[in-house]
């Protein structure tokens, strides 16, 4: 047996306390409700080790065909426990969100071991990646994936350290939904070198109206990559035509790396390059790109 | 005679009252918001709107584009909610009717949710949540007849059926979609004016105010109808095809109205009420009475929903919030008599 001491918060069994779990070595069938670590796990080149997935991962454009033809045992809000028990998997991991602690609860009362993995922030994800590494026996990998992402992080924040901080809107599903204080997407604009126009408000995902977005009156407006509307929806709306964003042209719409697998750090370099056009000129964004998926066995 | 005369005095004036407080509140609604806006620089933008075409600034941009319309979505919307409740209860003479209780409001969130599954731009939600509105209406309607005359009672049975029905398919689809459709589907069921365009208004106003009229000018059908069925036949009119067409029309109003802003509860049950506590059952009083107090609601719950916190709550919300628990308060002072008895 593999005993791994959880002393990251993050690494949790049904509640959030540190404490020391015990895993079976190196498990071989392993069940993943959640495609961001269903991602993760083949980056590391593991994904013979999956036998189940959730709903959603059917539709994620970066997995593999072959582990998207793997059966569906559900998604954060419900699981199929006919099928994860059909499948007899060592262990199931889950992200958190949803009901993940009663879907653990129910889980473990039938003697399946299960992981909640809940990053929330990008270093948080690296330390994920490795423990990821440790429990399925790739750990080397693991480091090497996690060192790319820190250096690359740490790398933007040097370049935009000394730089000014334009004021950014993130726009998520609904052109009028933000991300401020307490949510992960919103971190990644301070780290990318700009300051969140919703940054003060102290609900997580907040939902403003065109009045405010004129009072914060963005110098650039960024959308995430799932929402189903584009850049011609903040230019063509008459009212929002005085904003300093929409004025300079400044609307752009992120690619689809918001997620929580080795490709956030693809959506922080896109986020400086935005940002900070000039300063972020030597990072090249493909080359970035071929590079993780080099260094993971997933192509991006 | 006298009296009969000094008592449509008093219902003038409280109609009048209730206009004055539509036009106070709507003073207000312009005034406030997120961005500070002086008194003497508002008239200022529309002295000079009127007179001269000057270059826009962000402060005309406010005033004239994004809270003059929505006051005027938050009017219609409060216009056609409290109106047709009022119609739908006069004409089954029964206080706790309102379109919503047919499943105008189901049938509409179930359109709604549909469209984001699709992942339809918001015109075609809109068109979808107005579709399946008059759907869902029109099947209730169309049930409760399948045996001949339609009682009120088999009437609101169905209606409770066909909501019941479609709140089951928003469910279903609310547990296929991803995170992100569903919190577009919750956000839009919630109900509001975030997204009140002039356009929106240009679709919407027209309507409801033509319908609206015609509704007006049935008003002495209405009170007959409303006397019982018995009644209105031996004064010849024809009960089922007025009560189709001012169930219709009705429904037609606070379908185009919830296609944009979502669904907005209590308004259309509360409002009706409260007027006829005060000008009586008469519905050339009523209807009036219930146009101005709903749009006052309206707009009233709005600057709760725009100004009460740093971001904007959903003003179904705040109707429901304040709407619940005096409807509590009526039926407790005043038992279950209603203006009918």
């Amino acid at each position: 047996m593999l005993k791994i001491l959880s002393i990251l918060l993050f690494i949790t069994i049904t509640d959030k306390v540190s404490r020391e779990i015990t895993l079976p070595t190196f498990p071989k069938r392993i069940v993943v409700l959640s495609s961001d670590i269903a991602e993760t796990i083949c980056a590391l080149g593991c994904k013979g080790k999956i036998v189940g997935i959730s709903r959603f991962a059917k539709s994620s454009p970066f997995l593999p065909e072959r582990v998207k033809n793997l059966p569906s045992c559900g998604d954060w809000k419900a699981i199929n426990l006919e099928q994860i028990i059909m499948l007899s998997p060592d262990l199931v991991i889950l992200g958190e969100g949803g009901n993940a602690g009663e879907i653990a609860k129910s889980l473990k009362s039938r003697g399946i071991q299960v992981l909640i993995i809940c990053p929330t922030n990008i270093y948080e994800l690296g330390e994920s990646i490795v423990l990821l590494g440790k429990i399925l026996g790739c750990e080397g990998r693991a480091q090497k994936l996690k060192s790319f992402m820190v250096e690359r992080a740490k790398l933007i924040t040097n370049i935009v350290k000394n730089s000014s901080k334009p004021s950014v809107y993130l726009a998520g599903s609904n052109p009028y939904y933000t991300f401020a204080k307490g949510s992960a997407w919103a971190s990644l604009i301070e780290l990318a070198g700009g300051v969140n126009v919703a940054g003060k408000l102290n609900y997580p995902w907040p939902k403003i109206s065109a009045e405010i977005l004129i009072k914060w009156n963005p110098e650039i407006i960024l959308i995430v990559g799932d929402a189903s509307y584009g850049t011609e929806w903040f230019i063509n709306k008459r009212e929002l035509r005085c904003i300093r964003a929409i004025k300079k042209g400044k609307v752009y719409k992120l690619g689809p790396y918001l997620s929580w697998s080795p490709r956030l750090i693809l959506a922080l370099i896109e986020m400086a390059k935005y940002i900070h056009p000039e300063e972020c000129m030597m990072l090249n964004f493909e080359k970035e790109k071929k590079e993780l998926g080099e260094i993971g066995s997933l192509k991006y | 005679m006298e009296k009969l005369a000094h008592s449509n005095i008093r219902k003038k004036t409280v109609i009048t009252a209730f206009f004055l407080l539509m036009c106070g509140l709507a003073f207000i609604e312009l005034i406030t918001g997120s961005v500070k806006i002086p008194f003497f620089s508002i008239l200022n933008v529309f002295i000079s709107k009127l007179f001269k075409h000057a270059a826009y600034s962000s402060l005309d941009i406010v005033i004239l584009e994004i809270r003059l319309p929505r006051l005027l979505l938050a009017i219609s919307a409060g216009m056609a909610l409290s109106v047709s409740g009022a119609t739908f209860q006069g004409i089954f003479r029964n206080p706790l009717v309102s379109p919503y209780l047919l499943g105008v409001a189901s049938g509409a969130a179930f359109g709604a949710a549909l469209g984001f599954a699709l992942s339809l731009p918001y015109t075609a939600v809109a068109v979808f949540a107005f579709g399946f509105g008059l759907l869902a209406v029109m099947t209730a309607y169309s049930i409760s007849k399948i045996r001949g005359h339609a009682s009120i009672t088999t009437l609101l049975l169905s209606g409770i059926i066909v909501s019941a029905f479609f709140f089951a398919l928003t469910s279903l689809i609310e547990f296929i979609v991803t995170k992100e459709k569903l919190s577009s589907i919750v956000f839009w069921i919630m109900g509001g004016f975030t997204f009140a365009s002039w356009e929106k208004v240009a679709i919407s106003f027209p309507i409801i105010v033509l319908c609206i009229l015609f509704i007006y000018l049935t008003s002495w059908q209405l009170n007959v109808i409303s006397l019982g069925d018995e009644e209105a036949k031996s004064l010849g009119i024809n009960i089922e095809k007025m009560r189709a067409i001012l169930i219709l029309l009705s429904t037609l109003i606070v379908a185009v109205i919830i296609a944009f802003t979502g669904t907005i509860g209590w308004i259309g049950l509360i409002v009706p009420h409260l007027a006829r506590m005060v000008v009586g059952a008469d519905h050339r009083y009523l209807l009036p009475a219930s146009l101005f107090l709903g749009a006052s609601f309206m707009v009233g719950a709005d600057i709760i929903a725009r100004t009460a916190v740093e971001m904007e709550i959903p003003v179904g919300i705040i109707t429901s919030l304040v709407g619940a628990p005096f409807f509590i308060y009526l039926l407790v002072k005043r038992g279950t008599r209603t203006a009918w008895d």
